[in-house]
Formats: C-alpha cells, structure tokens, sequence
C-alpha cells in the first residue's frame, strides 16, 4: 500500500526534512505517525500525496512508483486516497451535504451517484440527521466527522489524517479515532498524523515515531506499553 | 465531461462573479473603458481612413502636353500613362472641351480664344492608385514625349499619406496598451477570486480534480467578465456614433466626411474579443496557482 525505501527530502534551502526513512504500510492497516513539531510529519504526507518528491529513494502509494508519475496522472492517483486535515477545511458556505458532495462533483461524479453516497457515507459518520447544517452550526468534533465522510466519499483505498484530533475537544479526538477504526474494519487502510502519542498508545495500534526527520522507533502497541 | 459537471461549473463561475461582485464590478466598469476607448479610437480611424480614400480619389494629378502636340500623338500618351502601374484612371480633356467650359463661365470675354489661337494646353486627368508612390509615379510621367508639365500636388499627397500612417499607428499602440490593460485587469480580478477560494481549491486537488475542471470556473469568470464588458461598451459606443453621426449631418451637411456607426459585426467582433481577453485572462492567472504543487496539505 506505501512503501518507503530509503527516501530522504531536502528542501531548496537545504532543510533536510526527512532523510533514509524506510517502512511498509501494508493494506489495511491503522498506523499513527507521531513526532513532535517539525519532526518531519507533514514531509511525510506531502510524499505520500505527491505535492513533493523524494530527493532521493523511492516511494510506492497504492502500487504506484510516485517518481513516474506524469503530472497529468496525479489527480487520478490522488483519487485514490482521501484526506482529513487538522483544520477540517469545510467551505463556510455550504452545508454538510455539498460538503461532502463537493468532493464528488470535482471528480465529475453524477448528480444522481451524489444523492445515493453523500447520505450513506453521513450515516456511517452519524452525521445523517444534519445534512443541511452549515459548519458554523457544528461543533467541532462534528465538522471533523463531516470531513471524514468527505474524505470517504470516493470510497479510497488510503484515508491519511493529518492530526484530525488538533482541533477539536480532547475528549471528542477518541470519538474521532473511533470513527477511523470504524472504516479501517472495512478494510480501508488508514494513516494518521498526531503529536498526542496518548492516542497511539490507548488505541494499540502500530505506530511510527519520527524526530528531525529520522524514524526512531516502528512498534507495534505492545512494545509501546513496555516503553511507557 | 458529462452535462452535470458542465452546469455545475458553470453555476460556479457564476458565482465567483456575484460572491466578488465589488471585484468584478470594478473590473467591468475598467474593462468597459479600455473597450470603449480602444472602440472610438477604431471608429476614429476608420472614418478617417474612409475620408482619405475619398480625398485621394480626388487627387487628380493633371499632365499639360505640349502645343504641337496631333490628337494621334495625344492617343499615344493616353496609352503609354495606362501602362503605368499605378494609374487607376486616366481621362483626356482637350483644350477646346476646356475653353469651351471657360466660355460658359465667362461668356464673351473668351470671344477670339478659340480654334488656333486658344492659349490652354490639351490635358490628362489621372489618378494614382498609391500616392506613396507619388514621385516615381510623376517622373515616368515628365518623361513621356509630348509632356510640358505636371501640376503639383506631392505635398497634399505626402501630408495625406502622413497623416494615414500616423494613425494607423496610434490606431496599433492604443489597441495594445488596451489589451494589455484588459488582460492584466481580468487576471487580477480572478486571481483575486482564486485567491478567496485557495482553500477549495485545496480540497479539489486532494480529492484529485484535474487542473481543467478547476481552471473552468475562473476562465467561465473571465468569459463572464469579457462579455459582459463588451456588451456594456458597443452599447455605449453606438451611443456616442449616433450622437456624433447626428452632430456631423448637422454642422457639415455637404462634406467628404464619412463616419460608420458601430455596425453588427463590430458588436460580434467587441463580444469575442471581450470574450477572448476574458478566457485568457483566466488562463494566465490560474496557471501559475496550479503549477505550484504544494498547498494541499500545508495550505497557507
């Protein structure tokens, strides 16, 4: 599903974002990334989504070598994931549906695809019943469900959440990883970002931790309970 | 593309225009005045090309032959000028044809001028096709036998060809300082626009719309922009050629003075071009937002 292999980025200025960093994500799987700030995590994503290339290693998404894609071919591969970002970036001025129809209609999707999926996927977000609410009217840890269900709504492959719990009420983030449990049982792998290593430690899953751009530890949730 | 994305951008582009309506309407309001001004100054010029052509048309240049010149030998010269390239027309008008007019003028006082002792020389009225080519066109001319002399008019024809050249080219300059304008005033109003909506066009890229679906929207904006504007600007255009269509009639009835309105064609020809500085405009503005590959995750 993604694989690095010795994949290193440095920056124009010289920054050495991140540098040798080698795993395997298999599908399927939940992973967090954790790190602290400038860690080199967002490095990480734009990678895996194509808005940077390695300076040097290769790098494998959804059984493609990123290195070879032709610019023309990055929408299409990008289809194939979704994203769910910190700051849950609803467009004000639209409601929860076209919210997450809006993610449809930019990949040409019929009208009539939008009216059957947009529902079925705020249902599996337990968001059916506020379809015609504007953000502003949602609270946060709900305008991140909404952004969930717009990162589902192509039915990917790979959901990458880059901290989805930074912004909402700490005691609303487990209702958040809930959710992402939820859609990895449907054999959706998931990737997500997050500084709260709590988080990585009480969901036993594996996680990745990263420092000044260098994979320090790959471990499984047994492993992190004997650290902690 | 399928009809639902087609109407959907276009409901989009719509929108852009109304959620910016301050923007765009300052753009309009620049774009008609670049239009309009670029549309007097082609009204302007055509009028006085037309003018000129009528006023060149006129310019005959006269060829006096000498005395002792036959009417044969007068034929002669008729068609050596007509083998001239740049002789349109070329009319004999003799001296008796001459006197004669001279006499219904004058009455008696050209009484004793006639037959032998008429003074006037026999002459050619011709017209050129180009007066930039005046000079070499009147030596060919002095050189044929039988010529005495030609009247001089190279210094209307040169004034004339002057004043032409000189219009076409502010004609040219103003177009393109226009275009320029045009082309610089749409593209920051939707950058502007792209500007206001950088964040779904973040959420277009990771979603994977391609660069042509989010392009549409804002070159729909520019086309929206550049038609509008055009529509705006012919209207005001045929406005002012009927008020100064009904000026000219009024103050200089009998005149060489030919001014077109603002005819259908203009109108089509105003709208496409509208419509093409509004669709590059576009173009050019949001080329270099979507070369950029990195806002997606980190977006400022």
């Amino acid at each position: 599903m993604i694989e690095f292999r010795k994949v290193s980025k440095e920056y124009r200025n010289g920054t050495k974002a991140v540098t040798n960093v080698d795993f395997k994500v298999e599908k399927g799987e939940f992973v967090f990334i954790v790190g602290s700030s400038g860690a080199g995590k967002s490095t990480l994503l734009k990678l895996i989504t194509h808005e940077e290339n390695p300076s040097s290693g290769e790098l494998i998404v959804n059984n493609m070598d990123i290195s070879t894609l032709k610019k023309r071919q990055i929408p299409y591969f990008r289809r194939t994931m979704g994203i769910v970002f910190q700051d849950f970036r609803l467009i004000p001025k639209m409601n929860v549906f076209d919210n997450v129809a809006f993610a449809m209609r930019v990949v040409c999707a019929s009208e009539k695809a939008i009216a059957s999926r947009v529902p079925y996927v705020l249902e599996l977000v337990n968001l059916k019943d506020k379809l015609k609410y504007y953000p502003a009217e949602l609270s946060g840890g709900e305008q991140q469900r909404v952004g969930l269900a717009r990162a589902l709504v192509n039915n990917p492959d790979l959901i990458i959440a880059d901290e989805p719990t930074g912004n909402v009420d700490p005691s609303l983030s487990f209702e958040i990883i809930d959710l992402l449990n939820k859609i990895n049982s449907y054999g959706t792998t998931i990737l997500m970002v997050t500084h709260e290593h709590n988080l990585a430690l009480k969901f036993r899953k594996r996680t990745i931790k990263i420092e000044d751009g260098e994979i320090i530890s790959d471990s499984i949730w047994e492993e992190l309970k004997n650290e902690a | 593309m399928k009809l639902d994305s087609f109407l959907y951008l276009t409901k989009e582009g719509l929108k852009n225009i109304f959620s910016n309506w301050v923007t765009s309407l300052t753009s309009i309001t620049i774009l008609v005045c670049c239009l309009f001004l670029t549309g007097s100054t082609i009204l302007f010029s055509t009028s006085v090309n037309n003018t000129l052509d009528v006023v060149e048309s006129k310019n005959n240049l006269t060829i006096h032959l000498l005395p002792n010149v036959s009417s044969e030998d007068a034929k002669k010269i008729e068609e050596k000028i007509q083998k001239i390239p740049n002789i349109s027309h070329c009319e004999f008008y003799s001296k008796d044809q001459a006197i004669q007019k001279y006499s219904q003028a004058l009455g008696n006082l050209m009484e004793g001028l006639k037959g032998e002792d008429n003074p006037l020389p026999d002459v050619f009225h011709i017209r050129m096709l180009d007066l930039s080519k005046y000079d070499e066109t009147a030596k060919i001319l002095s050189e044929i036998e039988g010529v005495e002399s030609l009247s001089d008019r190279r210094e209307i024809a040169k004034r004339l060809t002057d004043v032409n050249q000189t219009i076409k080219l502010v004609e040219i300059g103003i177009v393109i300082l226009f275009a320029v304008v045009s082309l610089f005033i749409v593209s920051n109003t939707i950058r502007v626009t792209m500007y206001g909506r950088r964040m779904e066009i973040s959420i277009m890229k990771s979603v994977g719309a391609t660069n042509f679906f989010i392009r549409l929207p804002f070159i729909i904006e520019g086309i929206l922009i550049g038609f509008v504007s055009a529509l705006i600007s012919s209207g005001f255009l045929k406005l002012l050629s009927n008020i100064v269509l009904k000026i000219l009639r009024k103050i200089i009835p009998f005149t060489n003075i030919i001014f077109d309105g603002v005819n259908a064609t203009m109108t089509v020809v105003f709208l496409l071009i509208g419509v093409i500085f509004g669709f590059v405009g576009g173009v050019i503005s949001i080329r270099k937002y979507l070369n950029k590959e990195g806002d997606v995750i980190a977006l400022q």
